[in-house]
This record gives C-alpha cells, sequence and structure tokens, in this order.
C-alpha cells in the first residue's frame, strides 16, 4: 500500500507545455479520479506516474519514494488500458502471468495467484480463451485481473470504461468500487465522464489545460466549485451562467452569477428571479428540463419535477435562493 | 412511377453488360498473355517433335527424359540444388537481417528513420541487370576495390575472386542478390510492427519487460504471419529468379555451371546455348517443372504454415 | 503521435542502433555511389584511387561520349519509357473497371473471377514463356514494343486489381447510391465519380507494377532483342557484355542507368513507402 506525491510535477514536449507544475497528495489506500476534458493532460500526467512518459520536471514518489527515474515495472504499480492492451496471441492465464513468468516466479506460484484473480472477477471458465473470443466486458476484466495479479500497491486505470456500451459501464463502475472497497489499493482513475469521477471517487482532481483546477471530495466539487470551469464542468446538466449587470443587488466585483438547474425552483418569491420564454420542454419522466431564454437573452435550463405542465412559448419565472447561489469575480475565481 | 422505373432498371433482369464490359479488357488480356500461356506451356510439355518434325502427343516422356536421361537430369538437380542454396541463403541471411533492421527502425528512440528507410530501400529500386555489373566491377580483382577495402580492416590475405570460383561463385551472387533485396522484408516487417498498438508494448513493459523480452515474446509472436507472408514471397522470387545469374555469368551460369540455376537452366533449353539449338518443347517441360515446384511451395505455405499463423486484427 | 524520447526507454544501446543503422545504410549506398562517382573519371583515375571522388585533374566525361556515340542509349530510354507509360496507363484504366466491377456488382461467380485474377500475384509470368513467344510470333508482333506492353499489362494486372479491388471497397456507399437514384448510367459513375477517387491508390499501384516493368530483362530479351526495341536495361546488359573491358563506358553506361530510376524513387519514395506500410501488399 502507498500514498503517491507529485510535486511540481512538469512536461512538456519542445516548447509545448502540457502540464504547469502539479502537485497532488494521493492518501494511502485513496480513490483518487483525474477528470477533465480531452487534451486537458490527465492521461498524461498517469502515463507519468505509469513511468511510460518522461517527467520534464519535479518529483513524484509512490510509498515515499522518489520515482523519476525507476522504470515502470519497479514502481509498484499496474495499469489498466483503454483499449486493455491485452497480448493478442497468449490466451487469459498467460495475459495474466505475462508479468509474473518475467518475474521469474515459480509456475505453481503463478498458478495459484491466477486462479485467485481469477476467482474474484469470476474469469474461472475464460482462461484458455484468447482475447478475440471474449465479449468487451470479459476483457475489461481480464486487463483488471491482469493488474490485481501483480499484486500492486497502486492501480492506475485510463479511461477503463470508454470502449463498453452503457449498461456494461454503469455495472462494470460498481464492480471496479466494490473492488476497490476489498482489495484497498491506492487508485488513480482517468475519466472525461464527470459522473464516473463523482460516482467513484473519494477525491476528485479537476484538470484543465494542464493545471489542476480543484481538488476536493464529489460534494465539494459539486458544491463549492472554486471556479468556473470546475463549476461548468461538474453536474449534469450544466450549471447556468447569468450576467449580473442587469441585477441589482450584487458587488460590482461579481463578474458571473451561477446556478444549477435543478436549484431553480418556479416561484416568484425567491431571493433570485429569472424570467423567460420557454423555448422547448424534455421530458424524462422524473424529471423535466425546460430550456428557456431569459430577459437578457441568456440560454437557461431549469430542471423540474416530472409533473411539471410548462409549455414551449410559455413565459415562466423561475427562481433560486441565494444559498444555491455561486458567484465568481472577473477571473472565474467563487466569491462567496 | 418515376421511381418504378429507376428499379426496374436497377433490380429487373435487364442483362448487366455494364459488368461484362467492365470487366472484359482485363479479364481477356490476362486470360490471354497470362492464364493461356500457363496451360499452354503446360500442354506442349506433353508434346515433342517426331522424326518427320511434327508435333506429336508424348504424354510423360518430356519428364523422363528430364530426369531419367543422364545429361539432362544432371543438369537438372544441379540448377535445382543451386536454386535451393539461393533461396537457403536468402531465407538465413536476407530475411534475418531484414528483421533486424525492421526492428530496429521501429525503436522508438532512432531518428531520422524515414531517411535509413529510404536509403536501405534503394538498391531494391534498382534492376538485377545494374546491381549485378556493380558488384561484378567491385569484385574484380583487376580494379581491386574489395581488396583494398579489406586492406583498411587487415583481411586483404583472405581475398579472393570470389564470381571466379567454383566453390564461392553462387554463395557470392547469392549474397548480392540479399544486399539488393533485403529491403523488401525490411519494408514488410518493419509495416507489420508499426502495426502493433503502442498500448501492448507499454502495458509489456509495466509488466516488467525489457526490450529483448517485449520483441521476443510480444511482437514477434504478432509479426509471424508476415514472416510466413515474406518467406512465401522469397521462395517464388527465387525459383523464378535469372537476371542476375545472366547479367554477371551469362546463360552459361559459370563458372562450370556452379551458378546455374532453374531460370537459366530453363533459358538455355528453350533458347539453345553454343552449338546446342533451343528446344521449345523441353523449354515448356523445365518451365511446368518450376511451375510446379512454385506451386508446392505456394501450397505448403497455405494448407501448413499459413493455418498455423493466426492474424491479429488490432 | 508524437512521443519524446523517454529517458527510462532508452536502451543502453540508443547509439548503438543508430550506429548499426548507419552503417548498413552506408553498406547499400556505397557500391552505387562508387559507381556513379568514378563514371566522372579518367581511366587512369578509375584504377589509380577508385575510392576518390573526381577531382579537377580526374574529371571527365569521356565514358559517356563513348555510350552515347556507340550505342542509342537515347531510342532505349525512349522505347523504357513509352513502354512504361503505355503499361501504366491500360493497366490503370482497365485494372480500375474490373476491380470496379468485382467490388461493386454481385454477380454470380464474382469470388471465383477473383480468385482466377489474383492468380498472378504469385505466379511468375515468366513461366510461360514459351507460349508467348509462339503467340507473339504468330501475331506478328516480334521485335515490338506492342508485344512487350500486352505482356507487359498482363503482369501487372493481378497486383493492381487486387489492391484496388481492396481501395475500392472503402469508397463510402453513400456516394454511388446517391448518384443512382439521380439516374446516372453505371459508366458515367464509374468515370465521373469512381475513377477519380481512385486517384491516391494509383501512385502506389503505378510504383509497384512499373518498377518491375522498368528493371525487366527477360522479356525484352526473348520478344524483342533487337537494336531498335531495345530498353535501357537490356541495352546496358548488351553493352556491357560488349565493351566489358572498357571501364569508362562500362561505368557511364551504368551510371546513366541508374540516375533516372534514382530520380524517380526519391521523388516518388513517399508513396512507395506508404503503400507497403499502409499495407497494400499482403
Amino acid at each position: 500500500m502507498a500514498n503517491i506525491k507529485l510535486h511540481a510535477v512538469r512536461k512538456s514536449y519542445g516548447d509545448t507545455v502540457v502540464i504547469h507544475g502539479v502537485d497532488i497528495d494521493i492518501k494511502d489506500g485513496e480513490f483518487c479520479v483525474f477528470v477533465g476534458p480531452s487534451g486537458c493532460g490527465k492521461s498524461t500526467l498517469l502515463r507519468m506516474i505509469a513511468g511510460l512518459e518522461e517527467i520534464t520536471a519535479g518529483d513524484i514518489e509512490i510509498g515515499n519514494i522518489k520515482v523519476n527515474d525507476l522504470p515502470p515495472s519497479q514502481r509498484g504499480i499496474a495499469m489498466v488500458f483503454q483499449s486493455y492492451a491485452l497480448y493478442p496471441h497468449m490466451n487469459v492465464f498467460k495475459n495474466m502471468a505475462f508479468g509474473l513468468s518475467i518475474k521469474k516466479i515459480g509456475k505453481a506460484e503463478i498458478k495459484q495467484r491466477v486462479e485467485k484473480a481469477a476467482n474474484i472477477l469470476q474469469l474461472g471458465e475464460l482462461l484458455h480463451r484468447k482475447p478475440a473470443e471474449l465479449s468487451g466486458g470479459q476483457r475489461q476484466r481480464v486487463a483488471i485481473g491482469r493488474a490485481i495479479v501483480r499484486d500492486p500497491q497502486v492501480f492506475l486505470f485510463d479511461e477503463p470504461l470508454s470502449n463498453l456500451d452503457a449498461a456494461l459501464r454503469v455495472q462494470t463502475r460498481i464492480e471496479i468500487s466494490k473492488l476497490h472497497q476489498n482489495l484497498k489499493n491506492t487508485v488513480v482513475y482517468v475519466t472525461h465522464d464527470q459522473v464516473e469521477a463523482m460516482t467513484l471517487a473519494d477525491k476528485i482532481i479537476v484538470l484543465n489545460d494542464g493545471y489542476v483546477e480543484q481538488i476536493g471530495k464529489p460534494l465539494e466539487l459539486y458544491n463549492k466549485p472554486e471556479n468556473l470551469f470546475v463549476a461548468g464542468f461538474i453536474g449534469s446538466p450544466k450549471m447556468n451562467f447569468l450576467n449580473p449587470k442587469i441585477y441589482t443587488n450584487f458587488d460590482n466585483n461579481i463578474a458571473t452569477i451561477g446556478i444549477r438547474p435543478e436549484h431553480l425552483i418556479e416561484s416568484k418569491n425567491a431571493d433570485f428571479i429569472i424570467t423567460g420564454k420557454v423555448d422547448a420542454v424534455e421530458r424524462l419522466g422524473d424529471v423535466s428540463y425546460i430550456y428557456l431564454t431569459s430577459q437578457d437573452d441568456t440560454q437557461i435550463i431549469a430542471a423540474t419535477s416530472g409533473s411539471s405542465d410548462v409549455k414551449t412559448g410559455q413565459s415562466v419565472t423561475y427562481g433560486a435562493n441565494s444559498d444555491k447561489l455561486h458567484l465568481f469575480d472577473i477571473n472565474g475565481k467563487r466569491s462567496n | 412511377m418515376k421511381i418504378a422505373n429507376l428499379e426496374n432498371k436497377i433490380f429487373k433482369n435487364k442483362f448487366p453488360f455494364h459488368i461484362i464490359i467492365f470487366l472484359l479488357p482485363a479479364v481477356f488480356i490476362y486470360s490471354l498473355f497470362m492464364i493461356y500461356p500457363l496451360v499452354d506451356t503446360i500442354r506442349f510439355s506433353t508434346f515433342y517433335p517426331n522424326d518427320a518434325n511434327q508435333l506429336e502427343f508424348v504424354g510423360l516422356d518430356n519428364y523422363f527424359t528430364l530426369l531419367g536421361d543422364s545429361e539432362w537430369s544432371s543438369s537438372f538437380w544441379n540448377a535445382l540444388y543451386n536454386n535451393f542454396i539461393l533461396f537457403v541463403v536468402h531465407m538465413l541471411v536476407q530475411n534475418p537481417i531484414g528483421l533486424l533492421l525492421a526492428a530496429l527502425l521501429s525503436l522508438p528512440v532512432v531518428k531520422g528513420r524515414n531517411f535509413y528507410r529510404t536509403a536501405i530501400f534503394m538498391p531494391t529500386m534498382m534492376s538485377v541487370v545494374i546491381i549485378g555489373f556493380t558488384w561484378q566491377l567491385i569484385l574484380n580483382p583487376l580494379w581491386g576495390v574489395a581488396e583494398e577495402l579489406m586492406t583498411y580492416v587487415g583481411l586483404e590475405d583472405y581475398f579472393q575472386p570470389w564470381l571466379g570460383d567454383d566453390g564461392s561463385a553462387l554463395i557470392t551472387l547469392s549474397l548480392i542478390s540479399v544486399w539488393q533485396w533485403v529491403g523488401i522484408p525490411m519494408m514488410l516487417i518493419y509495416a507489420a510492427l508499426l502495426n502493433i498498438p503502442e498500448d501492448l508494448t507499454e502495458a509489456a513493459e509495466i509488466d516488467g519487460a525489457n526490450h529483448m523480452q517485449i520483441f521476443w515474446r510480444i511482437k514477434l509472436p504478432l509479426i509471424l504471419p508476415t514472416l510466413g507472408i515474406v518467406s512465401v514471397l522469397t521462395f517464388v522470387a527465387n525459383f523464378n529468379a535469372f537476371d542476375l545469374i545472366y547479367a554477371v555469368k551469362g546463360a552459361l551460369a559459370g563458372p562450370n555451371f556452379s551458378t546455374d540455376i532453374m531460370g537459366t537452366f530453363f533459358y538455355r533449353v528453350f533458347f539453345g546455348f553454343q552449338l546446342q539449338i533451343g528446344d521449345p518443347n523441353m523449354g515448356a517441360t523445365v518451365a511446368t517443372s518450376m511451375f510446379l515446384i512454385i506451386l508446392l511451395g505456394i501450397i505448403f505455405y497455405l494448407y501448413i504454415i499459413q493455418r498455423r499463423l493466426h492474424r491479429y486484427a488490432f | 503521435m508524437v512521443k519524446a524520447s523517454h529517458k527510462l526507454r532508452r536502451p543502453l544501446g540508443g547509439i548503438g542502433v543508430q550506429i548499426i543503422l548507419f552503417a548498413y545504410m552506408i553498406l547499400a549506398l556505397w557500391p552505387i555511389f562508387l559507381v556513379i562517382s568514378n563514371s566522372f573519371k579518367s581511366r587512369k583515375a578509375i584504377f589509380n584511387d577508385p575510392m576518390a571522388l573526381p577531382t579537377f585533374d580526374t574529371f571527365s566525361l569521356v565514358g559517356f561520349e563513348k555510350v552515347l556515340t556507340r550505342s542509342s542509349f537515347d531510342l532505349y530510354f525512349l522505347n523504357s519509357i513509352t513502354i512504361m507509360v503505355a503499361t501504366l496507363a491500360i493497366t490503370l484504366l482497365i485494372a480500375s473497371m474490373a476491380a470496379w466491377a468485382l467490388s461493386e456488382y454481385k454477380f454470380r461467380g464474382n469470388t471465383l473471377l477473383g480468385l482466377y485474377l489474383a492468380i498472378g500475384i504469385m505466379i511468375p509470368i515468366r513461366l510461360g514463356s514459351v507460349s508467348i513467344l509462339k503467340l507473339i510470333v504468330s501475331l506478328g508482333l516480334t521485335n515490338t514494343l506492342t508485344a512487350l506492353i500486352l505482356v507487359y499489362v498482363a503482369q501487372s494486372l493481378p497486383l493492381t486489381i487486387f489492391i484496388l479491388n481492396e481501395f475500392m471497397h472503402q469508397i463510402p456507399k453513400d456516394l454511388k447510391e446517391a448518384a443512382r437514384c439521380d439516374g446516372v448510367s453505371e459508366y458515367r459513375i464509374f468515370f465521373q465519380i469512381i475513377l477519380p477517387l481512385t486517384r491516391p491508390a494509383i501512385a502506389t499501384v503505378g510504383i509497384f507494377t512499373m518498377v518491375p516493368v522498368w528493371n525487366d530483362l527477360w522479356f525484352p530479351l526473348i520478344l524483342s532483342p533487337g537494336e531498335e526495341t531495345r530498353t535501357v536495361t537490356l541495352g546496358v546488359q548488351q553493352f556491357v557484355g560488349q565493351y566489358v573491358t572498357d571501364w569508362n563506358a562500362v561505368l557511364a553506361s551504368l551510371t546513366l542507368a541508374i540516375i533516372p530510376i534514382m530520380i524517380v524513387y526519391l521523388i516518388f519514395s513517399r508513396q512507395l513507402i506508404r503503400g507497403i506500410t499502409s499495407g497494400a501488399v499482403k
């Protein structure tokens, strides 16, 4: 078991900087998710922890040992790739045993360790199949199995669910979560999907353009996004952003007001009022999304109860209590 | 109404003239100048002129002559044996060097790989005739270039006029051919190696495999199908070779027939040489034998080798 | 994907790899270079110091003069180019028509015909030479460029059809179906929509089939050995055989044969290598 520390870690290709001096502290046993839009540097950061990518500057420690110059195999990590990267010419058993056989571990022990991992993941029946004969979900489990067999201090996951269909994704997400509760290893998990991040993580690190935007527990990010980027990135549908100029009761230094769709209520007596015309209504059953254009021509989404009878073209008034408002200054920083 | 017409046009029993017109020119030229000659050559090998100089069906007699008559058969077996040596040298030297160069080229550390690739492939583009003459000049003791080069490394005593010597001419020519054609296996294998997703080598790296282990245990098994294709291409090319020997050694494939291969043997039989006049029927017999040898090689590859090699889609 | 070289992955022999590749490159280029460099030297200089580059004192074009006066190299070039251009044009046209028919239309015997056309990829056309010669004689085409062009078209067709067939499978269905809905005839679909789309494949195919044609010795030797129809490759072969002791002339004739193919190769090497590495030949 091990903690991970990144200190002022930078990465650049020639003049292009992809990671700008990142400091991250991941505790032993923590499930940490890197989340951000594609191209934000999250995968690069993971690959740097794995040792697949050179570190331009700074230090990475795993289990309090500086690993900057250690090859991947000596860092006590195991990685699950987005493509699973199963060796196509080896059967499931050999795929899982490959790392152990490189380490010259005895046949009996390899067998015992592979079978143990196979049991955890219910791969017992599949041990003699080649990857091409497996379904996507099974391949995914083999990839995880190959990681478990190594008995690593740290699991690294690189968008492991992105090749699965929606139903399987939810199921596997839950399995990964259970696995972590049982094994209690430190996990670093990369995803662009904020739902995965919210559901799996003990700690979320939001990355954008090679910078850490915010580090926190899932609900901290939801309730108190530190800046506009995090506010817009976490939560679905996206937070509404409004210009405070047309409202009188805000300080001059407030540049943007944020309000989540689910916090808008049909009320004329709230602290903060938006009026507008409904452009479209999406009824999902439990919830209805009302798309409206406000009086200052801003596009707003409101999430209302499924039984709402609002119709397209209708004029509506929505409101929110001031404790639900997120206020941001001119630099996009939170100021309430 | 219009739509119905259109459907009629496409789907109803209108005779598909356009298909025939698209196919006809290619099928005609190909059949007339490729397939018909191959079949006719086989047919022709079962005929022989009788005393009245009229062609007469003789069954497999020509083959019995080729393999039974001591003069014919010694030439035939000599050419076949030499051809086999040529093939073995290519398999043992050309393809391993091609594999090595491809493996080195595909390493991420190599800088300027396009440049190396282009340069190493250059001889492959040249005519065999030119390459043959070039090496003939270089190895010519009169010019002494090879000898001079060997002096630089202190090996001058080992210089021999290799091309002129019974014992070494064939091997020397084979190595010249290897030098020229190594670009083909290099390119094909290089392409196969590029095709292997980087994730796989990274996964192996995380599993603790070093460069050698990654090559032998991950990459090599994945490119086996390409090695199979390279081998069968080498086989067909070698048992069809002619130009190099003819350019450097002439139709007599000297010294003393020591460089005679099936291609040059075929040429001599067909066109004649010196005092012997050409014999089209025996020529057809030799050509048919070459056809059968090549066919055997291809069948061996398709049914014995290829079936055991898995092609992986990445 | 661009990836910076990795400190951890760099094997101890990173430099070693570079040295091996460089050394092999020298081995591959040096003989060609030696011939070219010596062809510009006087006879004395060729023998006194073969390794030296031509200098002001040793520079001489006497070899080229001899080649150009004693043989019709210009004619050989013209012949080779004529053969190559005609072969390429005919092959590309009729091969793409056939490839289109095979990839687009479902008709009985489609697969079989595909296999039939593929035989020639593996079986060398040279084995039919006895009958090809008979055929050419009976058509009255001996010692003509037409004979060579016909044989080379037949030789180039199988691989060309194969490569173009793969390529045409990738042309989006919507394109031709949109045209059909507009009532465009099958011929016009092919000539106005499909043929222009195959242009990227044509460079690859052209190089694959034309290099063997340019370099071939066998068919010029047996079908058209006459002076009037001699190709560069046969011309060099005959010339060197005749003047084997005249080193200036021999080196100059080799250089004359090397330079054009080298230039063409350097221009098209990108397409060629892309063609090979994209798996056009498998």
